[in-house]
């Protein structure tokens, strides 16, 4: 006997209408947030203490009567844009520390000149980050400063808090930070270096472009783009998810291209070699081995990062020389560990708690 | 829009989230379980070769033919570029000795003192403010108690003072009082001996008087007697003589 058309669990006609009917409002109103401009991102209050080519420091005005001692000086990937850590009011990080009471600047970073090609990770390592240190010294008026990193920005933390083990950094705060790079199996494969000609690579761009990078990430989960665009077109109608999602859409847009030299370092020095995390890596004349680093390290690292694996981020703790140490495991992925209403919910307040005890 | 109160605009579209969440899984496994081989790695990279050897075959074509227009390259105007930024980093160089000269000079120090008003950086997390305040809560009760042990000691002193005082007015009292009872019972034994003495006088007295009229009924009785001898002698000396019984009689 033939199966019935319809059953218990087939839409009704009312229900078929209004489904259309709001359908077709999810298109139109899609349509119309292709066609937008950029959303609005990093609103909060800040000023550019220094500029230098690539490099910017800004300094997040306080909010508060009193401020923490110890000023926080967060380090941004050097792939992508700040705002990450300042999307909109309600999922601003910096809001949240600055309400927090903390003095927070941040280096962030602009896309390479041409004539930055030449740009090595020492530069960053050696030049940047303590060349950021004493501008906030200077501005602050206090000697120790905390040092935070997301990422590859938690990379150059890293070796600059491992060759500098007597320097000013009183607090080394590191987020879903890279440390054993064969542990990142995919980008492993894909820069073997049987087959990839990193010189010639940087010799034809001189500074990467960002396309190369953006094509990285997305080779890493391919369907992203097209899932996150329909799930953009079924979930229109509630304002705060389109509003979280295009400022993300945008800052994921904005990569930024690499300079060449400083591609070539991190792929043969920090990739190939993994010297970071066998120890070998010498930056500055001086060996980065992290067992050096004795400050307190607090290292935040997503559950399901599909960027940075466990297996990247994991060992870092175990090999930190610090006494006053601490792995915070979150759920979430490598962007949501920072930024979004799960990391207001689930990092920021152990960051906050986490620092405000060691920053008076 | 659609967030409508009709609940049957968003039919559908919980399945529909959740086809869209297991296809998305699925494709990107399979994606990367394809793409992390060496093959598709060798692949990758020699299509990448093929990109850079167009490139850079384009670039110089492009350069020379930049340079038939009689226009600067891509690399002249790289080359410009670094020259400048050289040139600012000499500047930036010169303007970090001249605040260090600046800094040294004390004059200028407080010239070059920030002006805006700056939050103080004094915060405290709430975990060492709860702490500080049970300490200074802990301290202010010890306090408290250490001075109201003082305070009960000053009042037991002073208790035991004004009891001491108390007894000492007591027996001050006290003695005052047996002094003047003393007193009284010595004026009282004093008046009581002069009474006494003053009834010992009195009976002294009496006494005299009663021994002296004893001693006079005793010279009566002896004048009695020596009158009743004179008699009895005389009725003798005239009985003797003549009629010495009636005189006798007489005389008795």
């Amino acid at each position: 006997m033939a199966e019935p058309l319809f059953d218990e669990t087939s839409p009704s006609p009312a229900q078929l209408a209004a489904a259309y009917g709001a359908n077709a409002a999810r298109s139109l109103k899609a349509l119309e947030l292709e066609t937008a401009p950029p959303a609005e991102v990093g609103s909060a209050p800040k000023e550019l203490l220094y500029e230098r080519g690539t490099l910017r420091l800004y300094h997040f005005l306080p909010q508060t009567d009193e401020v923490y001692r110890v000023p926080l000086l967060m380090v941004m990937a050097t792939t992508n844009r700040g705002y990450l850590f300042d999307l909109m009011p309600g999922q601003s990080m910096m809001d949240v520390l600055v309400q927090a009471g903390f003095d927070v600047y941040m280096m962030d970073w602009a896309a390479p000149l041409p004539e930055e090609r030449g740009l090595t990770l020492d530069d960053y390592t050696q030049d940047f980050i303590p060349t950021c240190i004493r501008k906030v010294q200077e501005h602050s008026g206090e000697e120790e400063v905390s040092l935070a990193g997301y990422c590859q920005g938690g990379v150059l933390s890293l070796i600059y808090a491992a060759t500098h083990p007597d320097g000013p950094v009183k607090n080394l705060a590191l987020f879903a930070v890279p440390y054993n790079q064969h542990g990142m199996k995919l980008a492993r494969v894909w820069s073997d270096e049987r087959f990839m000609d990193i010189d010639r690579m940087v010799d034809t761009y001189g500074v990467i472009p960002a396309s190369v990078i953006t094509r990285f990430f997305d080779m890493l989960r391919p369907a992203q783009r097209t899932a996150s665009k329909l799930r953009l077109w079924a979930m229109n109608d509630s304002d705060d998810y389109v509003a979280s999602h295009r400022v993300m859409e945008r800052w994921g847009d904005e990569m930024l291209p690499l300079p060449g030299a400083y591609y070539r370092d991190c792929t043969k020095k920090l990739m190939w070699g993994n010297e970071l995390f066998t120890g070998e890596l010498v930056s500055g004349g001086v060996r980065a081995d992290i067992a050096n680093i004795k400050v307190p390290c607090l290292h935040a690292i997503a559950q399901h990062d599909h960027i940075v694996p466990f297996e990247s981020s994991q060992p870092l703790i175990e090999r930190i020389g610090s006494e006053d140490k601490e792995e915070v495991v979150l759920k979430g992925g490598h962007v949501s560990l920072i930024a979004g209403p799960r990391a207001a919910r689930r990092m920021w307040p152990k960051l906050v708690d986490w620092l405000s005890e060691r920053s008076y | 829009m659609t967030d409508s109160k009709d609940p049957n605009a968003s039919w559908g579209m919980d399945a529909f989230l959740e086809n869209l969440s297991r296809w998305e899984r699925q494709y990107d496994a399979r994606a990367n379980q394809m793409m992390g081989t060496e093959v598709f790695s060798a692949w990758m990279n020699q299509m990448q070769q093929g990109q850079f050897l167009m490139q850079q075959a384009f670039s110089e074509f492009l350069g020379r033919q930049l340079a038939n227009a009689n226009l600067p390259s891509r690399d002249d105007v790289v080359r410009l570029s670094e020259m400048v930024r050289k040139l600012d980093r000499r500047v930036e160089g010169l303007e970090q000795k001249l605040d260090v000269l600046a800094a040294e000079q004390p004059a200028a120090k407080s010239r070059g003192k920030r002006k805006t008003q700056r939050p103080a950086r004094t915060k405290r997390p709430a975990s060492v403010l709860a702490a500080e305040a049970a300490a200074e809560q802990l301290a202010a009760e010890q306090a408290a108690a250490e001075q109201a042990a003082v305070e009960r000691a000053a009042a037991e002193k002073a208790a035991a003072e004004k009891a001491a005082a108390k007894r000492g007015a007591a027996a001050r009292s006290a003695a005052r009082k047996k002094a003047a009872e003393k007193a009284a019972a010595e004026k009282a034994a004093a008046e009581k001996a002069a009474d006494q003495a003053a009834v010992t006088s009195a009976t002294t007295q009496t006494d005299v008087d009663a021994l002296a009229s004893t001693i006079e009924r005793i010279d009566e009785v002896l004048a009695d007697r020596a009158a009743e001898q004179a008699l009895l002698k005389a009725r003798e000396r005239a009985a003797a003589t003549s009629a010495p019984d009636e005189t006798i009689k007489g005389a008795a």
